[in-house]
């Protein structure tokens, strides 16, 4: 439909743009406050669009709407019941870690571990976890955008050249800009993609239902039917495992844990009152954006009954190329632009947001605080930027050979981080929790995790959650069965967290 | 860390209907109008009870006022 200079020249244009915020921001930044490439404190527009743009990734343009074709209507009920949690496990978790975080000042996600533990061995291996789980997730954006180079050209984009010059621009723009600006473009990128997805479902839902979102619904019951609205959907995508094991997954992983949504939601923030917007803000606007991807699967499977479970990730390039091109075709060629310059901004974002926390992860946890190198700010950063580098090779190198869905992807890398989360809670909650217990349980829960997925063969079903369970009860028997070997930096860790408490509310007498 | 008794029913309130939402057996497979209704009103309580919930404990838990913030708000 595209042609490939086209492409090319949408794909140039975008990078300009975001390269030359890029560039401003970097400038800007070290101009006035010689700032960190790893962190930053936001206000409460970037905090919450950074934080939910970070997790739009390949979802919003390939397999949130492939999953809702799948999946149907109680795929999408599972997905928005998990989104409100967030508050909950906000105020008793991640909220309490961002005010010991004022004053511990953490930059990686294993910086909290480190600490509560005092382990350069728990360290590496949460370092380690966090890691493992940016290569998927990374992959992930460049097998969607090449893939969908090559729909919107009709197989005539080369799917390893669109990897590379994809793979490089990640690599330049997360080396060249750090935290801030990917921060900043993350927020103008949410508002632009928000607007595009509602743009690309509301003129599909016009022209094959007039506007109507019944007369759509009522054809998926007459034509592809009922199967829809109920478990286990069409496609047999939704059974009663994984029902329970998806947006436990999604609840954890996807929202707190992989660890470009860990630092903005526990470290980003700089106040109460953002850390609070963020807490109430992010569930409606992500419930407003994935409204717009269900309508899209919507209207694909009333229109375009009976696709390949493969192909269902690109269904928006479908419906433009079958319906919109038939009726509008230079309306089609906007969307198409618009689909493909989308999906190329909102991939890059995330993978950017990913590739940062790596690379501060290596250069901060492993060879600053794990190998005790002393390194200044920019030798620290110019080794960040050479992880940046290998990771997006790596990246590259893995699209080559891509799975059937994006989607596995994106799961496996919120499976991967699951099982830190227990150890979180309890770093909080549980004075009693050793070092020898956080270890024993990030180890069993993530060899839980690689057997389900690996050797059971029930990821796509249950996903991180049986690496969870495990994790915790790891995390206590042995905890039980060991004694703290450093009552000192514990006690201290706890006085911070309760100072860090009462610095930042003002506790209401008369509530009992 | 000592909870209030606001905290509690949240927290207590929220994983119940989270469990009530996602257990697996309910509704039956194939059940249209069973799944309409189930997931309906799930998600309904889902979101009430834990903006609810947030909103009386951000009353409870208030923002304190940064030193110079509190004196300027004295000052008008």
């Amino acid at each position: 439909m595209l042609s490939t200079t086209t492409l090319w020249v949408c794909i140039i244009t975008y990078l300009i743009i975001v390269l030359g915020i890029s560039s401003v921001v970097h400038y800007i930044q070290n101009k006035r406050t010689h700032g960190d490439l790893f962190k930053a404190k936001l206000p409460w527009p970037q905090a919450v669009m950074t934080y939910i743009a970070s997790q739009m990734s390949t979802w919003l343009f390939f397999a949130g709407p492939g999953g809702y074709y799948r999946g149907g209507f109680v795929y999408f009920m599972a997905e928005m019941g998990w989104v409100p949690m967030f508050m909950l496990i906000s105020h008793f978790v991640l909220n309490k870690v961002w005010a010991l975080n004022r004053h511990r000042d953490y930059v990686t996600p294993s910086d909290f571990f480190a600490d509560r533990f005092q382990s350069p061995a728990l360290r590496a291996i949460t370092g380690l976890i966090f890691l493992a789980s940016s290569l998927p997730y990374v992959t992930s954006v460049l097998v969607a955008i090449a893939q969908g180079a090559q729909v919107a050209t009709d197989g005539a984009a080369n799917y390893t050249t669109v990897c590379i010059v994809i793979g490089l621009a990640m690599v330049i723009f997360t080396a060249i800009g750090g935290f801030k600006s990917v921060a900043l473009t993350d927020t103008i990128q949410g508002v632009i993609f928000i607007i595009c997805i509602w743009f690309i479902a509301l003129t599909c839902l016009g022209i094959g239902f007039n506007f109507s979102l019944p007369t759509a619904l009522k054809s998926i019951y007459d034509n592809a039917g009922p199967e829809w609205f109920s478990m286990p959907g069409l496609y047999n995508w939704v059974p009663y495992g994984y029902r329970f094991g998806y947006p436990f997954s999604c609840m954890i992983g996807l929202s707190v844990m992989v660890p470009h949504v860990f630092v903005r939601c526990c470290y980003a923030s700089k106040d109460l009152d953002t850390q609070r917007k963020v807490n109430k803000l992010t569930p409606p606007v992500r419930l407003f954006t994935w409204f717009g991807c269900l309508i899209v699967g919507i209207v694909g499977i009333a229109l375009l009954p009976g696709l390949e479970k493969s192909t269902t990730e690109m269904i928006i390039p479908f419906l433009v190329k079958d319906i919109v091109l038939q009726a509008y075709p230079a309306l089609a060629t906007v969307l198409m632009i618009m689909f493909f310059v989308g999906a190329t901004g909102v991939g890059i974002s995330t993978a950017d947001s990913y590739l940062l926390v790596a690379a501060s992860i290596v250069s901060d946890d492993f060879i600053g605080k794990l190998f005790k190198i002393e390194l200044n700010q920019k030798k620290k950063e110019n080794i960040g930027r050479l992880v940046i580098l290998i990771i997006g090779v790596l990246s590259v190198f893995m699209a080559m050979n891509p799975p059937d869905l994006i989607y596995t992807l994106i799961m496996f890398a919120c499976a991967i981080v699951m099982p830190l989360f227990p150890i979180l809670v309890l770093a909080i909650y549980w004075k009693r929790a050793t070092k020898a217990g956080a270890i024993a349980g990030a180890v069993v829960g993530t060899i839980l995790v690689l057997l389900t997925y690996f050797v059971w063969n029930i990821g796509n079903t249950w996903y991180g959650a049986i690496g969870v369970l495990g994790s915790l009860v790891a995390t206590v028997v042995v905890s039980l069965l060991t004694k703290d070997s450093t009552p000192e930096a514990t006690t201290d860790f706890y006085a911070t967290l309760d100072r860090g408490l009462e610095e930042i509310y003002d506790v209401d007498p008369a509530a009992k | 860390m000592k909870f209030k008794r606001a905290e509690i029913i949240w927290l207590v309130a929220s994983i119940a209907v989270y469990l009530f939402f996602n257990i697996p057996g309910v509704p039956a497979y194939n059940d249209f109008t069973g799944s309409i209704v189930h997931h309906t009103i799930g998600f309904l309580l889902i979101w009430v009870v834990n903006y609810v919930g947030f909103h009386k404990i951000c009353k409870i838990y208030r923002a304190r006022k940064a030193p110079d913030e509190a004196e300027s708000e004295n000052k008008k």
